[in-house]
Order: structure tokens, then C-alpha cells, then sequence
């Protein structure tokens, strides 16, 4: 009804315009005949019909329109994710039912009135938003904000905001926002039981510590003190205690070098570093490990290489790693040592004659305390970490590590580094 | 072999563990060393007025005065600061280095240690 009674007063005020027009260009010949004005008539009514088909089919196109709209609004109200337009102030202009759902507030009394800042808690979350809204404005791309905002009865709700400045009104953005509470909590949960294995890890590495100390000297000393007394059986029995009891301080370390690593609690430095240089000084040591099982070590190292930026001891100790592995498992023949130069990064390889690796155990090399079993052979007294641990140190340099293995024909064990090109 | 001239040596062993001590005080006495042991930071530092040690070794997890603090004790008291004092303890060898310099104990060996490698320390500080 107040429909049609507005479309009514519409087409009065049209006709009055119309009229009005007509009076001021009265463009009709003086004198008319009474065919002209039959013409004329006939012409008039036919216009009239071309009038009202067009309106027809305006009015058509206006109830379409309106579908649209109805079905865009909708999708705009019931979307998943809230949506504002704010102004540069953070007032909020435009506020679907989402964002006044997850705000816990009604449309009339969010819009036009609080500054999106009031939903914000924390001081420092309200500079960060202050910085990110100036950032929004400024560079006119999508931009991401996240942080904790007062929800529905004053609960914290983690959000996460995506806003661009409207294309056709650069005073004004877009933010869209989305419920992050069950991601953050999950992360929370996570980081919180990862902060207790690390505790724990280290409370127990620390508590072996005092027990293996007392076995490790008793041992020791009877078997340096009372050696006569012994029987070869009872000495080998001590000795094979005392192995025992390194490996498993060795363990020990590792485990706490793993879990620092993983926890990012290890520092690193970088220092710009000659490979060639590093791994010449850390021959003695490599060396003596090859020769220890009766094996040759080459050395290929590829002059002129670029110093690249890492921590020498971390690095050293991925090579020293990567030899011990390749001794472990090569019964005879040699170990190289390699250094090339690639496009961008240096490749320092440990090539080896052992027994290679089988294609399904490749991908579990890396893996912390994975051990491949060796057919036939003694179990190696390593700790199925120095790889994992390697990894770990490289990766730290934004570096890669691999292995290129045919089983039965031995395995080449290397890591890549980034050349950093300086520019000046 | 290693029973020469240090034999008036007296070394002060800081540890709550009877087991450590049992073993630790073996291995000294077998090198020579006279051997006093205090289980808690309190009675080493009794023992260090009284008995004036050649050299400390130090738990830093031991009760009522920490080993810590008892270190910090002696390195700022101008009649004990010469006493070479080495960490004897558990822990992480990067993040006990920076404990070593910390409270200016002189020497670290983590536990558990080589032997060979105790002994090399202590040679280092009272030859």
C-alpha cells in the first residue's frame, strides 16, 4: 500500500515536470486542421503504449535490481566472516550481522558510533591497530591484523582482519573478520606442551647425569685400579659397561642439542666463512675417525669458493656427522670429502663405498631416532639423531640437506648453503 | 704414576650426592689429593674458612646456599678469590659455559666426565 502511494506521488511530481517543460518550448504549429489533429492523436497514443510498455519494463528491471539486492545483502549479513567499512578514524560506517554477532552488538548502536578501537582491550593491541589502519591507508593493499578484541559478553575473541581501502573511496576500508579463538587456542595448547617437553627432556637429561657419573667412575676405576684381579672375561664385561655408558652420555648431549634446536633456544652465529678453510682445520679429527675402521679419505676441495655466512661450529659438526655416518656404514674402501660451486649456493659432500641406503628408508633418514637396520651387521651405538640434528643446523642456514644413494653401491651424503651475493 | 709431589694438596668437594662423593673422592685420592667434601653450600664455606683448599670442586645444585651463590660469596671475598673453583656439574655444555663466566668460577666439566679430563683441569690450576 505505502508502495503504491509513493510510485503515485512519483508520477505526479513527473507530470508536473512535465508540464512545466512543455509551457517553457510550446514548439505547436499555430494552426492545425482537423486530419492533423486526428495525425496527431494517433501519434500521441502511440507514444502513450511505447510509454507504458517502457515503464513495464522499467519497473521489470527495479524488482530484479531489488531480488539482487535482497540476495547480496543476505550474503553480506549471513556471511561467515564479519565485514566493516571503517574511515580512516577506525569509525565504524558499515557493520554486517556477523561482525555486530561477533562483537555481541546491535547494528544501530555499532554504526556511526564506536570507533572499532573501543572493541580492542590492550593498549598495546590498540597502538598495533592504530599502526595497522595508517598502513591500510597508506599502501592500498591487503594488509592482515591479528590480535585479541572484547567479544559477545565481554569474552576475548582472537580475530584475525584483512582490510583494503574501497577503490572508489580512498577514505574509507573494507576489513573483513575472522574467528581465530579455536586456531589460537589450539596454538596456545601446542606451545604449552611443547614448553613442557622441553622442560622435561632437559630435567631428565639433567637428573641421568649424576647416576652415569657414579657408574661411569666406579667402572673406570676398578677396571684402572684392580686390572690384575681381573679375569679377561670380567675386564671385557667392565669395558663393555663403560662403552655403554658413554654411548649413553653421548645420547644425553644429543638429545639436549635436538630439543634446544627444535625449541630455537640455540644461538647462532655468523661469520662470513672460507668452507675450504673450515673444513681443512677440521681434518685432524675427521681424518683419524676414517683411519680408526682401516678406510681412506680423499679430498676434493673446488678452489675460489665465495665465503658464505654461517656458525663454523654448527657447520663443522654437520660434517663431522656426515663423515662418522659414512664410516659407520662402510666396511672398506674410502670417504670423500667434496666442495663445488653451484649457481647459488655451495654443495660440500661426503661420499662413502658403503652399503648405500634402500629407496623405502630414504625418506626416514633424516627423521629423529630413526636407525636403519644393517643386515647382518653389529648395531652401530649411534643414536639415530646426529642426522636429525644436522638437518636441523642446516635448515637454520636456510640451507638444504640430501642424500643421492643406489643401494649396495654406497651413499653421497651433502648439504647445500646459500651464496648471499653482496650487493654495493 | 700420578702419585708425585701434589700429595699435600687439599681439595675441597662440593656435592649433595654420597654416591658422587664416594666415587669423586676414589679418584682424587688416587691421584694423591687430600680430600675434604662439604654436602651443602654452607659447610663448603665453613670448610674453606677453616681449612683453606688448594682447589674447589663445585656441584651447583646443592642445598641451603647454592653453588651459585656460594661461588659469588668467594670470588668477591678477597681472601678466598684465588681459589681455583671448577664445575663439576649436570646441565648443558653451551649454557654452562656462560654459567662458568658468569659467577667467575675459574674451569667447567660436565658430567659425566672423562677422568683423564678432570684430572688435566686440575693440573691446570694447582700444578
Amino acid at each position: 500500500m505505502k508502495k503504491k502511494n509513493e510510485e503515485l506521488k512519483k508520477a505526479g511530481e513527473l507530470r508536473k515536470g512535465a508540464v512545466e517543460k512543455f509551457k517553457s518550448n510550446p514548439a505547436l504549429p499555430e494552426k492545425l486542421s482537423k486530419l492533423d489533429v486526428q495525425e496527431l492523436i494517433e501519434e500521441l497514443r502511440i507514444h502513450q503504449i511505447q510509454l507504458e510498455m517502457q515503464n513495464d519494463e522499467l519497473r521489470k528491471t527495479q524488482q530484479v535490481v531489488e531480488e539482487s539486492r535482497a540476495k547480496y545483502s543476505d550474503l553480506y549479513d549471513f556471511a561467515p566472516v564479519g565485514y566493516l567499512t571503517l574511515n580512516q578514524g577506525g569509525l565504524i560506517l558499515e557493520a554486517n550481522l556477523t561482525a555486530c554477532s561477533q562483537l555481541g552488538v546491535e547494528r544501530s548502536r555499532l554504526i556511526h558510533k564506536p570507533l572499532f578501537l573501543s572493541f580492542i582491550t590492550k593498549k598495546e593491541g590498540k597502538d598495533l591497530f592504530n599502526q595497522y589502519l595508517w598502513k591500510v591507508f597508506k599502501t592500498k593493499s591487503l594488509e592482515t591484523y591479528e590480535g585479541e578484541l572484547k567479544g559477545k559478553d565481554d569474552t576475548p575473541l582472537y580475530a584475525q582482519l584483512e582490510s583494503i581501502v574501497v577503490k572508489d573511496n580512498p577514505s574509507q576500508c573494507r576489513t573483513a573478520i575472522t574467528d581465530i579463538t579455536g586456531r589460537k587456542r589450539v596454538e596456545e595448547n601446542l606451545r604449552r606442551a611443547m614448553a613442557v617437553k622441553s622442560e622435561f627432556t632437559s630435567m631428565v637429561s639433567h637428573e641421568l647425569r649424576t647416576p652415569m657419573t657414579v657408574i661411569k667412575e666406579g667402572v673406570g676405576m676398578v677396571l684402572e685400579q684392580a686390572a690384575e684381579s681381573l679375569s679377561p672375561t670380567h675386564r671385557d664385561y667392565l669395558e663393555t659397561a663403560q662403552r655403554n655408558v658413554d654411548r649413553l652420555a653421548r645420547l644425553i648431549n644429543e638429545v639436549l642439542d635436538y630439543q634446544r634446536l627444535e625449541s630455537g633456544q640455540t644461538e647462532f652465529r655468523r661469520e662470513e666463512l672460507d668452507l675450504n678453510a673450515a673444513i681443512q682445520e677440521c681434518l685432524p679429527s675427521v681424518s683419524s675417525l676414517v683411519r680408526q675402521k682401516g678406510l681412506e679419505l680423499v679430498t676434493a676441495l673446488s678452489p675460489g669458493l665465495p665465503e658464505v655466512p654461517c656458525d663454523k661450529d654448527k657447520i663443522m659438526q654437520v660434517l663431522v656427522n656426515l663423515v662418522s655416518n659414512a664410516v659407520t656404514f662402510t666396511s672398506k674402501g674410502k670417504i670423500a670429502i667434496r666442495t663445488e660451486r653451484l649457481d647459488n649456493a655451495i654443495k660440500v659432500s661426503v661420499q662413502d663405498d658403503g652399503i648405500g641406503v634402500q629407496p623405502e628408508d630414504l625418506p626416514k633418514l633424516f627423521q629423529s631416532f630413526s636407525q636403519i637396520p644393517i643386515q647382518g651387521a653389529r648395531k652401530t651405538g649411534g643414536t639415530g639423531l646426529g642426522l636429525a640434528i644436522s638437518k636441523k643446523i642446516v635448515e637454520m642456514h636456510h640451507g638444504k640437506i640430501g642424500v643421492d644413494s643406489v643401494y649396495g653401491h654406497g651413499s653421497t651424503f651433502y648439504f647445500l648453503l646459500p651464496i648471499i651475493e653482496r650487493r654495493r | 704414576m700420578t702419585t708425585e709431589r701434589h700429595a699435600t694438596k687439599t681439595i675441597l668437594l662440593v656435592e649433595d650426592e654420597p654416591d658422587v662423593v664416594l666415587m669423586v673422592r676414589g679418584r682424587l685420592t688416587s691421584w694423591g689429593y687430600d680430600v675434604i667434601a662439604a654436602a651443602n653450600g654452607q659447610e663448603a664455606l665453613d670448610l674453606v674458612h677453616q681449612r683453606l683448599p688448594d682447589l674447589i670442586l663445585l656441584d651447583l645444585k646443592i642445598p641451603i646456599l647454592s653453588g651459585r651463590e656460594m661461588c659469588h660469596q668467594l670470588k668477591t671475598d678477597q681472601r678466598f678469590a684465588n681459589i681455583p673453583v671448577i664445575l663439576v656439574t649436570s646441565g648443558n655444555g653451551i649454557a654452562l659455559e656462560e654459567e662458568r663466566r658468569a659467577i667467575q668460577a675459574d674451569d667447567c666439566v660436565l658430567k659425566p666426565f672423562e677422568s683423564a679430563e678432570l684430572l688435566a683441569k686440575i693440573k691446570k690450576w694447582i700444578a
